[in-house]
């Protein structure tokens, strides 16, 4: 039944996209909460830590996904062959 | 028809453009909310410059409230703050506590006598974990209006000009109440004797959902002899420790702590702004303390006594203090952690 696949699982391609999008934006807070004595430190703080922490679960849950699904095959005129 | 096909070198080099705004414009962003792109930004680093003596910060020590003594005993809650607030610390029990007695100076070698400022880190801790943290002084009002006044201050104190701090204060006219008190009010000759007041606004929710804005104190149990600073500079350079050792040794010793709640109107977002006497002020309950140890070893070491640390029940108010100080205390902490080995932890011999 394993056909050759040519793509990464429309699950594993969500997952990649929202983690991307919350890592920048940990970046973003990471380097704007340490250089402010603002109001919104405090909250700054309580979304890195929770963005963070969803960040590991998300991490753990591509690993699942990875040793499930497997990786793309590459078609021969992938670079990273 | 068929369509004209843009040239390949025009497609290679407008996507080439395009690839490039997209990654100028992120920089520019990252940089913009690093604060690369405005100096003039106040950070936790800069408020730690201008806390920190000429000489340079004195490592592995808190940047500020350096000099102190480690307390531990119970919180006795009486039940009536919860009329205001549903935190759990405020329901009727009783509830670990640990703190920490401190001068307001960088310096943790500083003669007790010579330090106006005193203070009382505290933190309680209910079963459940929902713990209340908070940092208080001796001052009846603080001395800047806002995070930025309290850095000009500083800037001002260490200023080599012997005019700064003329100059300040007659550009800051908020800081005279602070002033007015350093100058005249009498010292006592024990922490045991000092009242330590919150000075930041908070706010409280109820069981029903409403809102309260409060601020809060801890007034001595003990008898206050008033003294002065002159009587004090006779005395060892570290009596305030000594004192409160021998005293606690002795017998518990106790604060009643109360809240006090603002009236609509009453300035919230200014610490420098006492509100009227005839206040609601609530009894919540009583710290017994029934422990002193050294610093060095002692529990109160490694905590950081942040004033964002706070229960359900409990939130931050329109005052800017709060925050401003977790973000600094954070840099502190982190700071002073990381240069344990400046700090050694049995003292064996006299203090580096
Ligand atoms: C993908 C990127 C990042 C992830 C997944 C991440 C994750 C986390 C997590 C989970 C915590 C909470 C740790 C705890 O409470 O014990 C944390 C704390 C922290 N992070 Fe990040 N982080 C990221 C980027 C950054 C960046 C770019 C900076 C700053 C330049 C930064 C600065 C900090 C600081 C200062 C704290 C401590 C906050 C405090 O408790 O006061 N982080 N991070
Ligand atoms: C923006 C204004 C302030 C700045 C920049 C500042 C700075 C600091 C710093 C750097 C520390 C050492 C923190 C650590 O390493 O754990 C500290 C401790 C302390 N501060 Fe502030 N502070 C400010 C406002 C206040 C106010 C308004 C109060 C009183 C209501 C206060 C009372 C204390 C006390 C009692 C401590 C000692 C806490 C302990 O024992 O760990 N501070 N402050």
């Amino acid at each position: 039944m394993n056909a050759i696949r040519h793509h990464f699982s429309p699950l594993q391609r969500v997952l990649h996209w929202v983690m991307a999008v919350c890592i920048l934006t940990m970046l973003f807070i990471g380097v704007g909460m340490v250089s402010t004595i603002m109001p919104k430190y405090v909250p700054l703080v309580s979304i890195h830590k929770t963005l963070g922490s969803i960040i590991l679960v998300l991490a753990l849950i591509r690993l699942v996904t990875r040793f499930y699904y497997g990786a793309r095959r590459c078609r021969p005129t992938c670079p990273s062959r | 028809m068929p369509e004209p096909r843009p040239s390949p070198a025009r497609s290679v080099l407008g996507s080439l453009v395009l690839i490039g705004v997209v990654i100028a414009g992120s920089a520019a962003a990252f940089a913009y909310t690093a604060g690369w792109l405005s100096p003039e930004r106040l950070t936790p680093w800069k408020m730690l410059e201008a806390l920190a003596p000429p000489s340079g910060p004195a490592l592995g020590y808190r940047r500020n409230h350096a000099k102190g003594i480690c307390v531990t005993g119970v919180f006795e809650s009486n039940g009536n703050g919860a009329a205001i607030s549903r935190a759990s610390v405020l329901a009727a029990g009783q509830y670990a506590a640990l703190g920490r007695f401190n001068l307001g100076t960088p310096n943790p070698d500083a003669a007790d006598a010579s330090v106006r400022v005193r203070g009382l880190g505290l933190r309680i801790m209910p079963p459940n974990g929902q713990e209340w943290r908070m940092a208080m002084i001796n001052a009846p009002v603080f001395a800047a209006s806002t995070p930025e006044g309290f850095h000009e201050l500083l800037v001002a104190a260490g200023s080599k000009d012997p005019n700064a701090m003329k100059v300040f204060a007659e550009a800051h006219p908020e800081f005279a109440p602070f002033g007015a008190w350093a100058k005249n009010a009498p010292w006592t000759g024990s922490y045991a004797e000092d009242r330590f007041n919150g000075l930041n606004s908070f706010v409280f929710t109820d069981s029903s959902g409403a809102d309260h804005a409060v601020r809060w104190s801890l007034l001595p149990q003990a008898q206050v002899v008033p003294v002065t600073q002159d009587d004090l500079k006779k005395l060892d350079p570290d009596f305030l420790e000594q004192e409160i050792t021998q005293r606690v040794r002795s017998g518990p010793q106790r604060w009643t702590m109360t809240v006090t709640v603002a009236n609509p109107g009453d300035p919230t977002a200014d610490p420098t702004k006492a509100w009227p006497e005839d206040r609601r002020t609530i009894e919540v309950g009583t710290l017994v303390v029934q422990r002193i140890e050294a610093e060095a070893d002692g529990p109160c070491r490694d905590i950081n006594f942040d004033p964002t640390v706070l229960p359900p029940g409990m939130r931050t108010s329109d005052d800017p203090f709060p925050a401003a100080r977790s973000s600094v205390y954070a840099k502190s902490y982190d700071l002073r952690t990381a240069e344990a080995k400046d700090y050694p932890r049995t003292v064996t011999g006299p203090k580096p």
